[in-house]
C-alpha cells in the first residue's frame, strides 16, 4: 500500500498527535510545537518509510522521542518504582469516569508520572494495542502491561480524589432576598 | 491462571474489543467469562476505559494548528553564528590558516565544477540532519521570496515538473564567497529532489544553456544546465531515468 501524501497524513493524525503531545508537554503551545516538529520531521525523513501501515507508529514514536530529547536536559525522569503488585481484584470504580469532562481527564493524566502517562495516553487516545505501545515507547510488552495496570490504578485514585474534593467544596448559602420595602 | 493474573492481562485489553481474538488474552477472557467476580470487574474496567477514551478524544485541538502545519507557518531561522565563542574560534583559525587558505582558494577556483561539489556536500549535510534549513515551507514561492529577500540566487521560473511538488525548505551556502541556493522538494515515488542555483557569471565552466548535462557525483544523480543568468543543477538519489523524466516536462515555465 502506497504511503499517503503529506496533507492526508496531517488530516489523519494531527489531532491525536496534538492530544498525545498535550498529555506529555503540559501546555497547549508546547504541544502544538511538538506536533509541528513531528510533521516537519516526517516531511524531511518520512519519505524513507515505504509501508503505509507504519506511518501512525512512526509519527507517535517520533513525537515521543522529540519530547524526550527536548526535556532530557530539563527534566530527569525519576526511575519509577514499577509496582506490579495488583490487588486481588482492583476496586470497581468505573462510574467515576462517567461524570468527568475531557479537561478533568487530561488534568488527572498530567498528575501521573510520565512513565505511566505515555502508555496510558496511547492506550486511550488512539487505542493502540499493548504491542504497538511497546513499539512506540521502545519498551518490552510486559512492561507496557505493568505500566498500564499501575497507571490506571493511579488515574482511578486521582479521579476519585477529584470527585471527593468537588463534593466537599463549600457552596455559599443563598440568603433570602429582601427588599427595602419588604413584602407587599 | 488466577483472577489476579487475569485482571493484570485484561487491563491491557482495549475497550473497543479489538483484542478479543488476541491469543495473549484468550485464557484471561475465558476466565472472565466463567468467573462472576472477575467478569464484574472486567465490565467495570471496560466502562471506565471507554469513558476515559471518549473524554480524551474530545479534547479540543487549536483550530489553526492544521493550517500551521500545512503552510509551514513556523519558519525556522538559523541560530546566530556570531556568538563570542565562535568568533574567537574563527579568529584563531584565521590566524593559523590564512596563508594556507589563500593558496588553497586559488587552486580550488581554478577547478571546474567547484560550486557543484560544494552544493552536493552541503546537501548531504542537510539531508543527514547535520545542517538545518534556513527557511521551511511547502510552498516553493515562499522559499523563492525568502531567497530573494536575503540576496540569494533564484530564478523566476522553475522547471515545470518541480512546480507540481511540495517543497520542504531552502538553504543558502557559500562557495568562495559566491552564494548557492538549495531548495528541497518531495519528488515522485517518495524520493526527494533538490535544486541548486548560483549566478552563472564568473563561473569558469558554466553548464550549457538550456541543455542539461547528466552525471553521477558522490552517489547523487545530477543534471546541470544554465537558465538565463543562473547555473542550475537538479539533484536526486532516484535513478537517472526519473531525473530525465522530470526535465522532459516542458511548459511555459520550463527551461
Amino acid at each position: 500500500m502506497a504511503v499517503p501524501d503529506f496533507a492526508q497524513i496531517v488530516d489523519a493524525y494531527y489531532a491525536a498527535l496534538y492530544r498525545f503531545a498535550l498529555s506529555l508537554a503540559r501546555g497547549e503551545a508546547a504541544a502544538a510545537d511538538l506536533t509541528q516538529q513531528t510533521f516537519y520531521l516526517w516531511a524531511s525523513r518520512g519519505h524513507q518509510l515505504r509501508d503505509a501501515a507504519k506511518v501512525k507508529s512512526w509519527l507517535f514514536t517520533t513525537l515521543y522521542r522529540e519530547f524526550l530529547n527536548l526535556h532530557r536536559r530539563e527534566t530527569r525522569f525519576p526511575l519509577a518504582d514499577l509496582d506490579t503488585e495488583v490487588a486481588e481484584i482492583p476496586e470497581q470504580t468505573g462510574s467515576i469516569a462517567d461524570t468527568i469532562d475531557g479537561a478533568t481527564a487530561v488534568a488527572a493524566l498530567q498528575q501521573i508520572d510520565p512513565v505511566y502517562r505515555a502508555p496510558l495516553t496511547l492506550f486511550y487516545l488512539e487505542e493502540f494495542s499493548y504491542r504497538e505501545i511497546a513499539t512506540v515507547l521502545g519498551i518490552p510488552a510486559g512492561t507496557v502491561m505493568s505500566r498500564l495496570s499501575r497507571g490506571k490504578s493511579l488515574l482511578r485514585k486521582l479521579l476519585l480524589q477529584e470527585r471527593m474534593d468537588t463534593s466537599r467544596k463549600i457552596v455559599p448559602m443563598e440568603l433570602p432576598r429582601t427588599s427595602e420595602g419588604g413584602a407587599q | 491462571m488466577t483472577n489476579k493474573d487475569a485482571s493484570f492481562l485484561l487491563g491491557a485489553c482495549r475497550p473497543n474489543g479489538a483484542d478479543s481474538h488476541d491469543v495473549e488474552f484468550a485464557e484471561a477472557l475465558a476466565l472472565a467469562g466463567s468467573d462472576p467476580e472477575l467478569n464484574a470487574w472486567f465490565d467495570d474496567q471496560r466502562r471506565f476505559d471507554s469513558a476515559i477514551a471518549t473524554r480524551l478524544q474530545s479534547v479540543p485541538v487549536p483550530p489553526e494548528l492544521r493550517s500551521r502545519i500545512l503552510t509551514g507557518a513556523r519558519v525556522s531561522r538559523p541560530e546566530p553564528w556570531f556568538t563570542a565563542r565562535r568568533l574567537w574560534a574563527i579568529a584563531a583559525m584565521f590566524l593559523l590558516f590564512s596563508g594556507l587558505t589563500v593558496w588553497y582558494s586559488i587552486g580550488y577556483m581554478s577547478r571546474s565544477g567547484g560550486w557543484e561539489d560544494q552544493a552536493l556536500a552541503s546537501l548531504s549535510q542537510l539531508v543527514s540532519g547535520q545542517e538545518n534549513f534556513d527557511a521551511r515551507s511547502p510552498n516553493v514561492a515562499d522559499l523563492q521570496q525568502w531567497l530573494r529577500a536575503n540576496g540569494s540566487p533564484t530564478v523566476g521560473a522553475l522547471p515545470v515538473s518541480l512546480s507540481r511538488f511540495a517543497s520542504l525548505g531552502c538553504k543558502t551556502v557559500s562557495w568562495n564567497g559566491r552564494p548557492i541556493s538549495l531548495i528541497c522538494f518531495h519528488g515522485p515515488g517518495g524520493e526527494m529532489v533538490h535544486l541548486a542555483m548560483t549566478e552563472r557569471a564568473g563561473l569558469e565552466n558554466p553548464p550549457p544553456m538550456g541543455h542539461p548535462v547528466y552525471g553521477t557525483r558522490s552517489g547523487w544523480q545530477t543534471a546541470a544546465w544554465s537558465q538565463g543568468e543562473m547555473a542550475m543543477m537538479l539533484i536526486t538519489k532516484a535513478p537517472e531515468d526519473r531525473l530525465r523524466a522530470l526535465l522532459a516536462v516542458t511548459g511555459p515555465a520550463g527551461f
